[in-house]
């Protein structure tokens, strides 16, 4: 058989091509490039922190995309927009944070621009002169998360995590500190006035102690006004005190815990004095209440003056009203007091507190039987004031009124009357002086005073007249000798006469010699001149 | 490729007989030495495939910073039009569009125009914007910028530069497989 | 032997050969206008170079950045730039920006200027020489964009206020022109010019 039949009979084998991949290896980049870039994409959604958005006045210092927010110096987000709120009233600067600080963005979380500012006497920010503003953060401890914060004008006068204890105290009015202004204890700074406002009749004055000041704060402590320097000129005396220069100027509050009770309850509330004395004046809460009637002048007497047991200040005074009682014949003066009991020692055979305001009434009961009384003295000899004094007085019959409210106390009438009383003595001693005899003795010496006076005169009247006609006779002769035309005169003149021609011919002498100086040797020319 | 056919040196005028080329071997002009043609042809498949990496790079590019810079604990980042806003902003609106076009604009028409091979209107665009791509003399800038800036405070490149360096990388070769 | 002679059009894009005629004188391959030399070159190129030359002078003269930082400021042309690079110690920058931004403008000035004339006057000089210089002049031309892009990111990043910023000057502008001039200078010039003269002293 031919091969070429064999051939046409056998089939064709197909041809198939080199096997090659439907897409060319070099796809495989495109698909890497993508997954890279998926990838990168994904991881920075993922690691996307949360957009905030805080409410300002305004955007001084806060550039979209470049202002960072920083807590402690650590950058946590970049402000990437900053634009109006829909009222143009504020606005609003969004800020892309870190993912790890999320959990710092809570209710309390604080923010504000960190610029150089002054305020409460220091200065601060200085550092973004340099670097820039920037956004403070401060991470609040609350657990509610936050996204809307609106942004403080100033930095916090109190760091979110300061150890310390925030109080509150009411004052009258708030002085002359401010926001920052320091609160001093035993003249340290303890702490910062963080902020007030008006409450009611009043202002309600926030403060910050730091640690450890404030484990000194319990319910017996006592706050005041510490600015500037006062001065104060009173029955006591006069009084300068201040807490230090800074609060001078820019105002201070300060405390003082006195020594009492030493189981102190915490508080957190506390009254503002306006001074020191105002403050510890009042550390006892046992008071007793009187009131004084007095029938004379209270002028010079003020709330607030003491009342005094022999020097020692017991009380105040509270008030001074004028008592009228209907179809009372007189108008009597009423000063109200207020006793502190605790400062006078009650030596008491019961050592127990029970039942003591009874035994105290007792006691002063006694007292009074005794001539206890009260009664108006003057303060100082400088001003007119008055204080009440108590003291023992040689009167009998009054006793307290104890069913009176407030209960009322007998009084004794003022110092006046005893200088009656001197005087009234006075007049009766001379009174009893023996003056009868006394006449009869005083005659005689008058009799003898005169005889002697006699004896001078004659034995003065014998030496005087020779002595007079003496002094006449050498008078007249002066008188002689000085007169115009007597010789002493006369020679006189003619001596004065000739010393002024003397002295002329001296000069003619000199003028000649000035010119002629040779003539003392030569002598002088005839005809010269 | 022609065997036998005939090539004009584009750049002395010269007519020449084209010659069989063994792999990797390109073929010079005669008179001038300039490239007449390179033994693989070229490969519009391939070019786009590497297209769409450089586009890819090129998004990550320009999206993610290619360096940051810190001081004073504050860190300032640019991506690349960054770049070119930074120049406009100081006031210089001719350079920083220039700056636009070279690394931003011109990439872009060099990417679009490798994706759309083998149409003749896309070689055209491909001739006319090749030589106005610069991001490889850009690269090169960064790298100097960021020599001379770490002699001051610390540096820290980011993606966005990595993504530069992948996508010149893509674009010549994208640019070597779609043309001669 | 030349395409142009046998009235063979070569493009200058994708390098095919094509005759002239219905297509209207397009490239059938990639479809870009023809022409048997790039229309006026030498004018084009002369031009672009004069102006480049005008610019050069300002371009180092003025100051490419401006630095201002808390204690004073400073102008840094291109030339005080690599100085700066050199006494900081990195003498190896200072090389890369003194042969991107110095040599590199210099030499294109130089050789298009010299290639311009070169065939301005018909010269039959070592045509192989010229073209690669051409070629050479070509490749390096985008690499002097070199310094405004550092321009540009140090101004995009030195941006702290007060402690320093950075700023483009006067000089960068000039600078950006020129390197654009030239390289449209270097587009400009049709390197066939070289050797039309030869070949016409050849015939």
């Amino acid at each position: 058989m031919p091969p070429a039949e064999i051939h046409a009979e056998i089939p064709q084998a197909v041809a198939k091509g080199r096997a090659r991949w439907r897409v060319p290896a070099v796809w495989l980049v495109p698909l890497v490039a993508a997954l890279l870039a998926g990838w990168l994409a994904v991881k920075t959604v993922i690691e996307r922190g949360p957009t905030i958005t805080v409410r300002f006045k305004s955007a001084d210092g806060i550039e979209a995309g470049k202002t960072k927010l920083k807590y402690r110096d650590v950058q946590i987000g970049t402000v990437t927009s900053v634009w109006f709120s829909p009222d143009l009233k504020e606005v609003v600067a969004t800020a892309q944070m870190e993912k790890d600080f999320a959990s710092h963005l809570v209710e309390d979380t604080r923010f504000w621009v960190v610029r150089p500012r002054i305020a409460a006497g220091s200065v601060s920010g200085l550092q973004t002169l340099l670097s820039g503003a920037y956004i403070g953060v401060d991470a609040g401890k609350s657990d509610k998360a936050r996204r809307e914060f609106t942004g403080l004008d100033g930095p916090p006068v109190v760091d979110a995590d300061s150890a310390g204890t925030p109080l509150v105290l009411h004052a009258a009015n708030a002085g002359s500190f401010e926001v920052g202004s320091p609160v001093f204890f035993r003249r340290l700074t303890a702490g910062q006035v963080t902020g007030y406002q008006l409450d009611g009749d009043g202002v309600k004055v926030s403060v910050f102690i730091n640690a450890p000041f404030d484990q000194h704060v319990n319910a017996n402590t006592r706050f005041w006004h510490a600015s500037g320097i006062d001065v104060k000129l009173d029955a006591g005396g006069i009084r300068v005190d201040t807490q230090s220069l800074a609060s001078i100027l820019i105002g201070g509050i300060a405390f003082e815990t006195p020594t009492g009770n030493a189981d102190a309850a915490s508080a957190t509330e506390f009254k503002l004095f306006d001074d020191r004395a105002a403050a510890l004046k009042n550390p006892e809460t046992d008071r007793l209440a009187l009131t004084m009637l007095f029938n004379e002048s209270v002028r010079g007497l003020q709330p607030g003056a003491p009342v005094d047991f022999r020097g020692i200040t017991v009380g105040e005074v509270d008030a001074v009203k004028m008592r009228m009682a209907p179809g009372a014949r007189q108008v009597l003066v009423a000063v109200d007091v207020t006793i502190y009991p605790s400062r006078i020692e009650w030596q008491d055979a019961t050592a127990s507190n029970a039942g003591a305001p009874a035994r105290r009434r007792r006691l002063i009961d006694t007292l009074v039987a005794s001539g206890l009384r009260a009664q108006l003295r003057p303060a100082s000899l400088l001003t007119h004031e008055l204080y009440v004094a108590f003291d023992f007085f040689p009167a009998k019959g009054a006793t307290v009124n104890w069913a009176a409210s407030p209960a009322q106390f007998p009084t004794q009438k003022a110092t006046l009357v005893e200088l009656e009383t001197a005087i009234a003595s006075i007049a009766t001693k001379l009174d009893s002086l023996p003056l009868a005899e006394l006449s009869g003795a005083r005659r005689q010496t008058l009799q003898t005073a005169a005889r002697l006076l006699n004896d001078i005169d004659a034995q003065m009247a014998a030496e005087l007249g020779p002595t007079l006609a003496q002094a006449r006779k050498t008078l007249a002769a002066a008188d002689r000798a000085l007169a115009s035309d007597s010789p002493l005169q006369t020679d006189t003149r003619q001596a004065m006469r000739e010393v002024a021609r003397a002295a002329q011919a001296f000069r003619v002498l000199a003028d000649y010699l000035e010119r002629h100086p040779e003539a003392l040797i030569v002598g002088k020319k005839e005809g010269a001149q | 490729m022609p065997s036998a056919a005939l090539v004009g040196c584009p750049q002395c005028d010269l007519l020449q007989r084209a010659i069989p080329l063994a792999a990797g071997e390109s073929a010079l002009c005669g008179r001038c030495g300039a490239t007449l043609y390179r033994a693989r042809a070229p490969s519009p498949d391939r070019a786009r495939a590497l297209a769409v990496a450089a586009l890819i790079a090129y998004g990550v590019a320009m999206t993610f910073p290619i360096v940051a810079f810190e001081v004073q604990g504050s860190v300032i980042e640019t991506t690349l039009p960054g770049a070119a806003r930074a120049l406009y902003d100081a006031g210089m609106a001719p350079l920083a569009a220039l700056v636009i076009f070279t690394t931003t604009i011109f990439p872009l028409l060099v990417i679009a125009a490798l994706l759309r091979l083998p149409a003749a209107k896309a070689l055209r665009l491909l001739h006319a914007v090749q030589p106005w791509a610069m991001v490889e003399v850009f690269m090169l800038g960064v790298l100097v910028a960021l020599a001379k800036l770490a002699l001051m405070a610390i540096v820290i490149p980011g993606v966005g530069a990595l993504a530069v360096g992948a996508l010149i990388v893509l674009l010549a070769a994208a640019q070597r497989a779609a043309t001669l | 032997m030349n395409a142009a002679a046998r009235e063979l059009y070569v493009c200058s894009g994708c390098s095919t050969l094509s005759r002239g005629g219905p297509q209207g004188e397009r490239c059938p391959r990639c479809g870009a206008a023809l022409s048997f030399r790039k229309p006026q070159s030498l004018a084009r190129t002369w031009a672009f170079l004069a102006a480049a030359i005008i610019l050069y002078v300002p371009a180092n003269v003025l100051p490419v950045m401006h630095t201002e930082w808390l204690t004073g400021s400073q102008d840094d042309t291109i030339l005080s730039g690599v100085l700066y690079l050199l006494w900081s110690g990195s003498w190896p920058l200072a090389l890369v920006v003194f042969i991107a931004s110095i040599s590199v403008p210099l030499l294109k000035i130089v050789t298009l200027g010299g290639l311009a004339a070169s065939v301005q006057l018909g010269s039959t000089w070592r045509p192989q020489s010229r073209a690669r210089a051409y070629r050479v002049v070509e490749f390096i031309g985008r690499w002097s964009m070199l310094d405004i892009y550092v321009v540009a990111i140090l101004t995009a990043l030195v941006q702290a206020k007060a402690l320093a910023h950075i700023e483009p000057g006067p000089g960068a502008l000039a600078f950006a022109a020129v390197v654009v001039l030239t390289m449209l200078a270097a587009l400009s010039f049709d390197p066939r010019l070289i050797w039309d003269a030869s070949r016409d002293a050849a015939c």
